[in-house]
């Protein structure tokens, strides 16, 4: 029953992957809903949907992040969408 | 049955991880939450248990305008700022009173004025408010209030992580979802007793754990989510509440002349007329007694989602001024999803019919947590394990089983103590929070000297039975309000005394029940396996 140590992570990779979960998954998960909201016509009805949509997502990302198996393609992932969603912040009018 | 795909061995195990570690990190802490938070649901219902003052007979007949102007005579109250009437209610028959002026003792400007009065009579009665807690207290504790700035934030991080290890533990349990969906075993290793029951229940109460998971990090991560938002600097923090709170922008003229108005009970039963199947909870006066008056009516129906309302009107006439308003059953989607979180959360819809559903899958989730840390013990209880490590499981079990078994005469403590210490004590508040924390302290280091799981369970049961009998006891004894006599004049107290009356009565029937195993959970250096102890068959039976 207790998980198998042969496939978890030690050391700098278990590191990388909770602070991908927590502090990526948090970045990515609120980040998104803002870009949504700049470019919406309604921003208020983004922006109040993440009042509960940031959690869901900051929890599916913190899934993803342990389910794929290397963390450099979690971190890429997460990365990739924060910078989009920050980029498309920054060009809105 | 269809057999559903499990997942993948690497992925399997790494989530096992995920929703173990999760599991054990935030437990102690969900454990409070939940626990507190099932009691929290009755907080309007315990006030007039906890407070004899509120022991008064019920009357929706008050005159509104004449309360107004008796704190008027007293505290020459501010009509400039708001002046707020909490109506009586059938848990709070007090009128209430709340506005700006000045305390007749000083005729300082500016203090904020609180009032209660009988309905009838109009009678003030000094404010108990500051004199009891037992609901406050629970309330608080659900939240890690107690612990300041950092409480509430804290509490909403428990909830994000306990969203994982449900999603987690979901994963982990998938290709058997289905076809253990009734597997509940009577006889063989407790560890499958206990996985089942856990995995079980856990399917079970799935949407209620997904909604308070979500609904929960919501209220303590708020400030947290809307950083990003306000440091894109794109959006006017003041132009968003004003979505959600229409009566913000609300511009009144600081010159505006005296005039003749509506009363407030002939407001009232205009807006009782246009919305007759709601409880109208409190009017918020705005320029009293001027041309540009205001009352904003606020109420709550209890049983839809979108059932809360925010009915403002001009006093003049008495016109409906919807551009101000959040109606029930009528708001934007901005103001719905704050109203169905805060409704989903406090239960506060589907009348008590939810509230008591909620509190049994509360306490279901509270055993839910425990089943997994005995899991987590019982599945460690092997030879792979060092002595060290197997000693160090026993004593998280030991200090998780007596933190959170020891909180059920902790809470019969607390209703206890509201009683035993009398009114008239100064920083009465302070003193019944101490008899409840420190009791609980001392009844959960009772706990550490056990190391018989088992015995923890007999043993809290037996206490928490003996404590929860005393509760109408001293109710009665303290107030003279006995559950008998109570039944008809006063039946929130009665429903009070009886709910720790069935409680004791069921606790004490269970403990003397349960099976209590043989010998101690602690390892022993030589003998690992214990393989007798954990055979359900060969255990001792009651009284041991």
């Amino acid at each position: 029953m207790p998980a198998n140590p042969k496939y978890l992570s030690s050391g700098w990779k278990r590191f990388s992957k909770v602070m991908a979960a927590v502090l990526g998954g948090y970045a990515a998960s609120t980040t998104i809903f803002v870009a949504v909201a700049v470019h919406s016509s309604k921003p208020e009805n983004a922006l109040f949907s993440t009042t509960y949509g940031s959690f869901l997502l900051w929890g599916i990302f913190m899934v993803m992040v342990y389910w794929v198996n290397k963390a450099w393609i979690s971190w890429s992932v997460i990365l990739l969408i924060t910078v989009l969603s920050v980029l498309s912040i920054a060009i809105a009018p | 049955m269809r057999k559903l795909k499990g997942l993948a061995s690497r992925t399997y195990h790494v989530m096992f991880h995920v929703h173990t570690v999760t599991g054990i990190v935030i437990s102690f802490a969900l454990y409070v939450i939940f626990y507190a938070g099932a009691f929290a649901l009755f907080y309007n219902e315990t006030r007039q248990w906890e407070d004899p003052d509120l022991r008064v007979p019920y009357t929706n007949n008050v005159d509104l305008d004449l309360a107004v102007s008796k704190v008027d005579k007293l505290h020459t109250i501010d009509f400039g700022e708001e002046v707020d009437i909490i109506l009586p209610s059938v848990h709070n028959p007090l009128l209430q009173v709340k506005a700006i002026g000045e305390s007749p003792a000083d005729s300082i400007k500016g203090e904020t004025i609180k009032v209660a009065m009988a309905p009838s009579t109009l009678k003030r009665i000094d404010a108990a408010e500051n004199r009891v807690t037992v609901a406050r207290t629970i309330y608080e504790l659900h939240f890690f209030d107690q612990i300041p700035y950092a409480g509430s934030v804290i509490a909403g991080f428990v909830s994000l992580f306990f969203f994982l290890a449900i999603v987690s533990g979901t994963l982990v349990h998938w290709r058997n979802v289905l076809t253990k969906f009734y597997a509940f075993v009577k006889e063989g290793k407790w560890k499958l007793i206990w996985t089942n029951i856990h995995t079980v229940f856990g399917v079970i109460g799935l949407p209620f754990q997904i909604m308070y998971a979500i609904t929960g990090a919501f209220l303590g991560l708020l400030g947290l989510a809307a950083v990003p938002i306000l440091l894109s600097g794109k959006f006017e923090p003041d132009d968003l509440l004003a979505k959600l709170e229409p009566s913000t922008t609300i511009e009144l003229n600081n010159a505006a002349q005296p005039a003749a108005h509506l009363s407030i009970n002939e407001l009232y039963k205009k807006v009782a007329y246009h919305f007759p199947d709601t409880k109208i909870q409190s009017p918020r006066i705005l320029h009293y007694g001027k041309e540009d008056a205001m009352v904003i009516w606020y109420t709550k129906d209890y049983k839809g989602l979108s059932g809360r309302g925010e009915i403002n009107m001009t006093m003049k006439d008495g016109e409906i001024v919807e551009e101000y308003s959040v109606l029930p059953y009528n708001k934007s989607y901005v103001q719905d999803v704050w109203n169905y979180t805060h409704a989903l959360h406090y239960g506060n819809f589907g009348g008590y019919l939810i509230k008591v559903l909620f509190f049994v899958l509360s306490m279901i989730t509270c055993f839910i947590i425990i089943s997994g840390i005995l899991i987590w013990r019982t599945a460690r209880d092997n030879k792979k394990y060092t002595f060290k490590q197997r000693r160090f499981h026993h004593k998280v079990t030991k200090w998780y089983m007596a933190i959170s078994l020891s909180m059920f005469p902790a809470f019969a403590l607390l209703f206890i103590a509201n009683k035993i210490v009398p009114m008239d004590v100064p920083d009465r508040i302070a003193m019944v929070n101490t008899i409840f924390f420190l009791g609980w302290l001392l009844l959960a280091l009772y706990g550490l000297f056990i190391h018989n799981y088992s015995k923890h369970n007999r043993n809290y049961l037996m206490l928490g039975g003996i404590f929860s009998l005393l509760v109408p006891i001293c109710n009665g004894l303290a107030t003279g309000d006995w559950f008998w006599e109570t039944a008809i004049r006063y039946p929130w107290v009665f429903y009070v005394d009886v709910f720790w009356i069935f409680t004791g009565i069921i606790a004490l029937y269970a403990s003397v029940k349960v099976m209590v195993k043989q010998g101690s959970d602690k390892p022993i250096k030589d003998n690992p396996n214990h393989k007798k102890r954990l055979q359900l068959g060969n255990a001792s039976t009651q009284g041991n």
